[in-house]
């Protein structure tokens, strides 16, 4: 046996080490710098500025998380970062307004011909692309054009809708449309301007779209082409987007509006809340859970933004499967549910909704009823049912989507309810993916799925449309399989009136024949939580949200102060 | 046999297993629900453009066709297109790989001496308290998945003390070296700019310790029970005899051979810490191909899954075939006994 030395040897050692790596690289992290672009791909980056705050010595830093991937080409992403990215990035020829309607932007001023088929918009003279080039008609038609061929992104919105676009001359562009459609200008604002020349400079000869190669697809998949309020420093692809101020950038800004904003891909709620509690993160991402929220909401200087997406979540029901085939059973499931119960503990801080379409959305038919909980009235609705009696022949399926384990709730309160009244519903786990393939046929669609469904431009017709109408039956966004002529008719007629009001008019009768035929219950409105740095960040867009993904985080309204860190508390 | 035959032995094994992973990778992620195209595109791009995606990656092809084409280009370093990134993901891998790896080999080799060295004492000072301070902490260190140590440190050193940074691998104004390797603390010294490799330094830290501490404490339990073993053997009690202090023979002659486990297993340490590094690099926002790998697997990214299972594939088999050999070189009795199979 060895003898029993003092343990301070190996005990110095050990601390020596520890304390040689702790010397080498601790201390507080020192990060002067010149400031610069990135030379080297994939580095992230810390949140720790030069002199040793949260915000850089002179320059406004605005960062945000965003679930990931993003795609900043405006052919290609469609998706909450993506918008995000986009909308700082490029310009459209019109703008979103919190009313629904839209305004100049790139366009100046528009026409519309008799028929309602010619939209001729007059672009601003002196809009500057990125590369200092001056945006021109020809670069619309080549963004509209490189969209379609594409396919992807937005690209949806558009097919069906627009033949054609012409160039009149050099800031004049005429878009053609197939039939008269009355939101043409709301689905405008997410065709994004690219610079022509710039993108032709970069393609690719080997690609899938003939002459024009890749589009230039791969250089617009890390580069941007753009016109708007801030351009692409750097981007890792894998984790974070680095934009900077245009100096030259035609629009409105706010005068303390970030010189630098960054999109960085993480949901980790310990990562978020140690960022924000250390002022290195300004807005969180929307996916923070409530509890995350609410500890976040205890840090001082920090509050939370709760505004109204235009989204709803829905209990699709099959209303050509039995037992649903029968509207008697849909509206007792309706009436199994514990709406109250759902916006206060499954998911808090939403809203009861009140019809199929949600009241952030222009068009919304404030006349109809919310939902209640009701055993009795769902009884009294079965007992009415040409299957009664007979429950135990017509099992129901309820998919819920596994990627939202929070929907597992709703199924398991609704099985509850349901057998307490005699109704038997089965549960099934389904990944999203799975559901869409599901979807795709009457016999393979489950009875049951609840669905979270956001609108592609802030009007209810983009809703109704996508809800409802015969053409999207089979698809994941109507798994009720509907299949009613008239009601297309109803919503044909509704979206091709060119008139405001009365294509409002036409929204409302939709939605209230909607409810008539209750294929659908809307459980809930969405509403976008995020944690923002209340202290030193003033985020103006809150005051009258726009519903349309991502124009809530236009950077250039947000206003940054770094001078009022130090007061934020701790 | 020589050491020159075993190690072709070795490495005509290695190939072996690759086939067998690369076929098995293939199927898996494409027998998995869902299409990976409509899960790339999203729900609402029509299903023309879908088929057409399908048809340039060739997923609308009968399996084996699909395999031996992947295969084929594999071998010639083209993994095709990433669904997620839309790019090649020969390029994603480029850009990827040596950030996961830097986090690895500073974490390794934290891992192999902190792992050795506390393996030691608590040998050297058997069933005293510091013997039994450190068997609680290898044990704590053993059970602890690297994501609670990884939210641990992040709140410690990141949160309450402001000591070492939480995200990234340089600070935001930092400007970064030139790449050269990809790894920034390697680029930095290549290049001389002290300033970005002591900051890449302070960067790593937090990740790598926190990856590390499974693999450290299994590392000094290891070295540990093989270096108590080693203790109470006669050749001990010989040199003891001869005169020689406690700490030559624990220098000299106990150390060594105690190493043979510790080193044996430190090729699947290794690889656990790539396999582990998802949520650290999650966690800390550091850009890896761990990281990737994981996105692409929730993003159903084909092509982008296979390479990286590939990638980490071979370099598991590669630091595996290093250990077979500095086994070998540490314990003459595997050498013999490699020479008397070639006899």
């Amino acid at each position: 046996m060895f003898a029993r030395r003092s343990n301070r040897h190996w005990l110095v050692l050990v601390l020596a080490l520890t304390l040689l790596v702790v010397a080498a690289c601790g201390g507080a992290p020192s990060n002067q710098g010149s400031g610069g672009q990135d030379q080297q791909a994939g580095t992230g980056s810390s949140g720790q500025a030069g002199d040793g705050t949260s915000q850089p010595a002179g320059r406004r830093v605005l960062r945000m998380t965003h679930s990931w991937p993003n795609q900043i080409d405006p052919a290609r992403g469609s998706d909450m970062a993506s918008s995000v990215s986009l909308i700082n990035l490029y310009s459209s020829l019109v703008y979103p307004t919190p009313e629904g309607n839209v305004e100049p932007y790139a366009a100046e001023s528009w026409t519309v011909s008799d028929d309602n088929l010619t939209y001729t918009f007059q672009l601003r003279q002196g809009i500057k692309f990125h590369d200092g080039r001056e945006m021109t008609a020809e670069d619309v038609k080549f963004s509209f054009d490189r969209l379609m061929a594409i396919g992807e992104g937005f690209a949806y919105l558009f097919r069906g809708v627009v033949r054609e676009v012409t160039v009149d001359d050099t800031y004049t562009v005429s878009f053609h449309l197939e039939q008269p459609f009355g939101p043409f200008l709301n689905i405008l604002t997410r065709l994004y301007i690219v610079n022509s020349e710039l993108v032709k400079e970069n393609i690719k000869p080997d690609g899938p779209y003939g002459e024009m190669g890749d589009y230039g697809t791969e250089f617009l998949n890390v580069n941007d082409a753009g016109s708007g309020a801030y351009m692409v420093r750097s981007f890792d692809i894998s984790s974070e987007l680095v934009m900077e101020r245009f100096p030259d950038f035609f629009g409105e800004v706010a005068p303390n509006a970030p010189d630098e904003v960054r999109i960085i891909g993480t949901t980790e709620a310990a990562t978020v809340r140690t960022w924000m509690s250390n002022r290195e993160l300004e807005i969180s991402d929307t996916w923070q859970t409530a509890e995350a929220l609410a500890s976040l909401d205890n840090i001082p200087g920090i509050d939370i933004a709760s505004y109204l997406d235009g989204g709803q979540l829905y209990l699709m029901m099959h209303t050509q499967k039995p037992p649903l085939d029968d509207i008697h059973v849909r509206r007792a499931i309706a009436y199994l549910i514990d709406y109250d119960a759902l916006v206060q503990q499954i998911f808090p801080g939403t809203e009861k909704a009140r019809g199929p379409v949600s009241r952030s959305l222009v068009g919304w038919n404030p006349s109809l009823p919310e939902l209640e909980f009701s055993l009795d009235k769902a009884r009294e609705e079965l007992a009415q049912s040409r299957y009664a009696g007979q429950w135990d022949q017509y099992p129901i399926e309820y998919a819920w989507t596994a990627e939202v384990p929070a929907l597992e709730k709703v199924a398991l309160m609704l099985q509850a309810n349901a057998q307490q009244v005699g109704l038997t519903i089965d549960i099934v786990q389904t990944p999203w993916l799975q559901l869409i393939e599901r979807a795709g046929s009457k016999e393979s669609t489950p009875h049951l799925a609840s669905i979270f469904v956001t609108p592609s431009y802030g009007e209810a017709g983009s809703q109704l449309r996508a809800r409802f109408h015969s053409s999207t039956a089979g698809t994941w966004e109507q798994l009720e399989w509907l299949e009613n002529a008239e009601l297309d008719a109803m919503i044909e007629d509704a979206l091709a009136t060119v008139d405001f009001v009365e294509r409002m008019a036409k929204y409302a009768e939709v939605q209230a024949r909607v409810v008539e035929l209750f294929p659908t219950a809307a459980l809930y409105d969405n509403v976008n939580r995020h944690a923002y740095q209340a202290c030193y960040v003033e985020w103006p867009q809150l005051q009258a949200p726009i519903p349309v993904l991502g124009y809530m985080q236009d950077a250039r309204f947000i206003e940054v102060f770094p001078e009022r860190v130090a007061s934020c508390g701790n | 046999m020589g050491m020159r035959s075993f190690i072709l032995q070795r490495l005509i094994q290695s190939v072996v297993v690759l086939l067998g992973l690369s076929l098995l990778i293939f199927v898996l992620v494409r027998v998995a629900p869902g299409d990976p195209v409509r899960a790339a595109l999203g729900p609402r791009v029509p299903q023309d453009v879908v088929d057409r995606m399908r048809a340039e990656m060739m997923l609308d092809e009968p399996y084996h066709i699909q395999y031996i084409h992947w295969i084929t280009r594999t071998l010639q370093g083209d993994f095709g297109n990433s669904l997620m990134t839309r790019r090649p993901v020969a390029e994603d891998i480029k850009q990827f790989l040596p950030a996961t790896m830097e986090l690895a080999l500073f974490a390794g080799v934290f891992m192999a001496a902190f792992g050795i060295l506390l393996g030691a004492a608590s040998a050297y000072r058997r069933n005293s308290w510091l013997d039994n301070a450190i068997r609680v902490l290898a044990y704590t260190g053993v059970v602890t998945p690297a994501f609670v140590f990884a939210v641990l440190f992040l709140l410690l050193f990141g949160y309450y003390w402001h000591v070492f940074p939480t995200a990234g691998r340089l600070a935001q104004d930092m400007v970064a070296p030139p790449t050269i390797t990809g790894m920034v603390t390697v680029d930095s010294l290549l290049t001389g700019n002290w300033r970005a490799f002591v900051d890449g330094l302070k960067h790593l830290v937090l990740p790598a310790v926190a990856l590390s501490m499974a693999g450290l404490s299994q590392q000094a339990r290891i070295t540990r029970a093989s270096l108590v073993d080693n203790l109470q053997k006669d050749f001990v009690l010989a040199h003891r005899t001869y005169g020689l202090s406690d700490r030559s023979i624990m220098l000299k002659y106990a150390l060594k051979p105690s190493l043979i486990p510790t080193v044996s297993i430190l090729g699947l340490d290794f690889a656990a810490l790539l396999s582990n590094a998802f949520l650290v690099e999650l966690i800390f926002n550091w850009p890896g191909l761990s990281r990737y790998g994981v996105n692409a697997i929730l993003q159903k990214d084909v092509n982008a899954v296979a390479a990286v299972v590939m990638v980490l594939g071979v370099t598991f088999v590669t630091v595996n075939i290093l250990v077979d050999i500095v086994v070998a070189w540490l314990d003459p009795r595997i050498r013999m006994r490699i020479a008397n199979q070639g006899g």
